[in-house]
């Protein structure tokens, strides 16, 4: 996929950073990356965005994780259920650090597995108050996801 | 452990004295052999144990032995399921009772409990996720779903009572999709065994 220059379709992609679009029935769930990443996923280059801009992204495609391991396969791609305001040290409860909790991408449950049939298998449930981190899931490796999803810069 | 003096370690190897080489190769044996214990270790000590298992795997299996003996003395559910993991990905099945009990009981790991033993094709997995199947509250859709694809892995069916159950008009969405996702799996698998028969 060829790098999109964000700036030549900000007037066509740019949301008011209040705006929160409906991107589907169900959860919502978060890959959160660097600039590399979204590149990678998204086509974008995410350097251009300002933080707290958004965009809408009309496909992903992911290719290969970086801690694989208990995933159910090498490779597979964590999301989780934590949101674009999520701290810095909730994400690092769930192992992103660094440059990797600058971008997020979300899209639904229903863009996962009604739109594109793809199983977003769940890792780590979290469903106590005590559990500070999100839920983890995974989907596999090279998947490529079709439909309403928004790309969003949330630090510097 | 001494310290290690990296700079000469790598001296060592790169030489091409035959003493010298093979004196350093068993001193990286015992380095990374000491460096696998301390960071099993750490996993045991850590208050965040999921990204440090998560991270394991990249010592390979050096980790073996000192994992199966933190299983044995571990009581901390966490550490016992996320180590029994680990170890059925690297072909020990010490932990396969612990990753049996996480699917039956356990509220955090019960998906990837089950996800790991469907990976490992270990059958004896299908009985308890059914059973949990049939009496979690249906609520839990992260627990209904990940058990439904752990079954779909394993190739196994489900029974027209779960089924029954899984499909009713108040039960979440998601899980009445990922049953009827399962049905249709089934249906190709009995398509492919009918024309594999024919063809026989």
């Amino acid at each position: 996929m060829q790098p999109i220059d964000y700036a030549v379709f900000s007037s066509l992609l740019l949301l008011p950073p209040a705006t929160t679009p409906k991107l589907g029935q169900g959860r919502i769930f978060s890959h959160f990356t660097n600039t590399e990443g979204v590149t990678g996923i998204t086509g974008i280059l995410g350097d251009n965005l300002e933080v707290g801009q958004q965009v809408i992204v009309s496909e992903l495609r992911f290719g290969q994780g970086s801690n694989p391991f208990l995933a159910n396969d090498p490779g597979d791609i964590f999301l989780t259920d934590l949101g674009f305001e999520t701290t810095e040290g909730k994400l690092e409860l769930i192992g992103v650090f660094g440059d990797k909790q600058k971008f997020a991408i979300q899209f639904s449950e229903e863009t996962a597995l009604l739109l594109n049939n793809i199983r977003v298998r769940p890792l780590r449930i979290s469903n106590n108050i005590l559990n500070l981190g999100g839920s983890i899931y995974s989907i596999p490796v090279g998947t490529t996801i079709k439909g309403k999803c928004l790309l969003k810069r949330i630090r510097v | 452990m001494s310290k290690i003096d990296v700079d000469f370690l790598i001296e060592n190897l790169e030489s091409l004295e035959v003493e010298k080489q093979v004196l350093a190769v068993e001193r990286v044996g015992e380095i990374v052999d000491f460096l696998a214990v301390q960071t099993v270790d750490a996993f045991r000590r850590s208050p965040h144990r999921f990204p440090i298992a998560e991270r394991l795997y990249r010592l390979g299996s050096l980790v073996v032995t000192p994992l199966e003996k933190l299983l044995k003395e571990s009581d901390n559910l966490e550490t016992s399921i996320l180590a029994s993991v680990i170890l059925l990905r690297f072909g020990s099945k010490v932990g396969v009772s612990c990753l049996l009990d996480a699917i039956a009981k356990d509220e955090e790991y019960p998906s990837l409990a089950a996800s790991s033993l469907a990976a490992a094709g270990i059958k004896e997995a299908i009985k308890p996720m059914i059973n949990r199947l049939r009496c979690c509250d249906l609520k839990q859709v992260d627990l209904a779903i990940g058990l439904l694809s752990a079954l779909e892995d394993l190739g196994s069916g489900i029974p027209s009572d779960l089924r029954d159950r899984l499909t009713g008009e108040d039960v979440p969405w998601q899980i009445r999709t990922y049953t009827k996702r399962f049905d249709s799996y089934q249906e190709n698998q009995l398509e492919y065994t009918a024309s594999e028969k024919a063809i026989a």
